[in-house]
């Protein structure tokens, strides 16, 4: 089992949460915990969420607390929870374009709207003209493990690739898919790339690569909510080339980045 | 470390055991030195006949045979079924030494007076029950499912019958709280997702010795589950224990 040298290959996760959670008593809800935790694993970027924000009626608040939390921890990139029902998702767009923040997660379970309303539809043509990453949080628990009174729908799979297929160039990164969602979102479309979080298999990356291309597998973790433990040893025991694994690591993330 | 994976299982269609060499091949990169194989236990759906069980013991038993170095088996068995039948499907399962329990899955709940044969069974030949266990909170089918609720019940009833009560992170909190007050169950760690906080709430109200590592492979893959071990903050002997030296004592595994 091998990892390429932490000196020269840094990790980085797409798939982290700061905050509580009502279904579970998370590890690690302050930042410098958090940051200690996944520093302590090479992880050296972590885009991170807040769990508030998805609850509150208007996410933009949520999303500045957490900004405020997390400015004077070099470890963490905010990605700003989206909802595009609230009546200023235009201007709060607009923000981010001229903050230059070119990344944001929607909640589509959480915040009860499908993926191929006209409304999304604006906010996605916006998305794409403005040169934005989307991340779609697919789930946060295992639908079995839901709290009784509190329970979100899995995704429909297909609104996500008509979408994708809608903005060919607009690039998806789904989080949190299980393996047979994984494989479906990635054969049936260019655009759309996958965490590793949730997905699982004998021999899970080596059974993921059988049949995605390298490009669209990105390193994802879902801590605190998971052992990260458990993404990074998928990675690490997947006998597969090294540099194959940078780029899962890191180097797919980055490429994204870069392109914006 | 030498691992044992109490919760395998096999499938009816790796004829060439193409899988089965896969399995091991994985698990060996991990450091497991045991795995003990359950059965395809679904293959035939909730309620197998007694054709079915036959040949779903026919591959562990084949398996362990093969790979005795590696294997150890549980009997599969239905609880619907006479217990006569049951008795000689455990008698021809137990021929072989490496042998070490029975399997009970989803054919009935735990607290169903059919499971009480199979305990009379384990009781009179010294050895433990894995039985399946999932919160219905929110699957419902409790018919066929048992929460753990039901497990500490069936445990109040055999209390001299060692129990191991599968996927703890489907227990949760208040699953764990169900069996604590029964000694003679266990737990395995097997299936689900790496929930974070799962293994340090199952020592700190079980102890480290009543809780056994398991993958539930291959659905599920050895790297994300022992990474809830390797994870989690407790001792390292807390981690020994879960990852080996427990189902040793357990199950009397007395190698490596």
């Amino acid at each position: 089992m091998k990892m390429p040298d932490k000196e020269t290959c840094p990790i980085f996760d797409i798939n982290v949460h700061l905050g509580c959670w009502h279904n579970q008593r998370l590890p690690y809800t302050s930042p410098l915990q958090l940051q200690k935790k996944l520093n302590s694993l090479g992880i050296r970027k972590a885009f991170v969420s807040s769990n508030q924000a998805i609850f509150y009626s208007d996410p933009e608040p949520g999303n500045l607390e957490l900004l405020n939390k997390v400015k004077r921890y070099p470890l963490f990139v905010p990605v700003p929870v989206f909802n595009p029902n609230i009546p200023n998702s235009e201007e709060i767009l607009r923000k981010y374009s001229k903050l230059k923040i070119k990344i944001i997660k929607l909640f589509p379970s959480f915040h009860n709207y499908s993926l191929n309303s006209e409304k999304i539809k604006s906010v996605l043509k916006f998305c794409l003209l403005e040169g934005f990453i989307i991340l779609i949080q697919m789930r946060m628990e295992d639908e079995r493990l839901q709290h009784p009174t509190l329970k979100t729908n899995p995704l429909d799979i297909d609104k996500i690739l008509e979408i994708a297929e809608m903005y060919p160039s607009l690039p998806i990164i789904c989080l949190s898919g299980y393996f047979n969602e994984c494989v479906r979102l990635a054969q049936n479309s260019s655009n759309i790339y996958l965490d590793i979080s949730f997905a699982e298999r004998l021999d899970t990356i080596k059974a993921l690569l059988d049949v995605i291309p390298l490009s669209r597998i990105v390193f994802g973790s879902h801590t605190p909510f998971f052992y990260p433990e458990s993404a990074l040893l998928k990675v690490e025991s997947s006998e597969i080339p090294l540099c194959w694994k940078e780029h899962i690591l890191y180097k797919n993330i980055e490429t994204l980045m870069e392109e914006r | 470390m030498n691992i044992i994976d109490i919760h395998v299982h096999p499938e009816l269609e790796d004829q060439d055991y193409s899988l089965t060499e896969k399995m091991i091949g994985l698990a060996k990169r991990y450091g497991v030195k045991h795995i003990c194989l359950l059965g395809d236990v679904l293959h035939f759906g909730y309620d197998p006949s007694e054709e079915q069980i036959r040949k779903i013991n026919d591959q562990t038993i084949e398996l362990v045979e093969k790979w005795s170095d590696f294997f150890f088996g549980f009997c599969f068995l239905n609880p619907k079924h006479p217990e006569e039948f049951m008795q000689q499907e455990a008698g021809r399962c137990f021929k072989n030494k490496n042998f070490k329990g029975i399997k009970l899955e989803v054919a009935v709940n735990a607290r169903n007076k059919h499971v009480e044969k199979v305990m009379r069974i384990a009781r009179n030949m010294n050895i433990v029950v894995l039985l399946h266990s999932w919160s219905t909170e929110i699957i419902d089918n409790r018919e066929h499912q048992s929460d753990p609720e039901d497990i500490a019940y069936l445990a109040s009833h055999f209390p001299d019958v060692k129990i191991i009560m599968a996927h703890v992170t489907s227990a949760r909190e208040r699953g764990v709280l169900a069996i604590k007050p029964f000694s003679n169950v266990w737990v395995d760690t097997s299936g689900g997702q790496p929930i974070a906080g799962t293994i340090e709430y199952a020592v700190e109200k079980l102890g480290s010795e009543r809780i056994l590592f398991g993958s539930d492979a291959p659905g599920r893959d050895f790297s994300a589950q022992l990474g809830k071990i390797y994870g989690s903050n407790i001792s390292e002997y807390a981690k020994r224990s879960i990852l080996g030296e427990n189902a040793r004592k357990l199950l009397g595994i007395t190698d490596g």
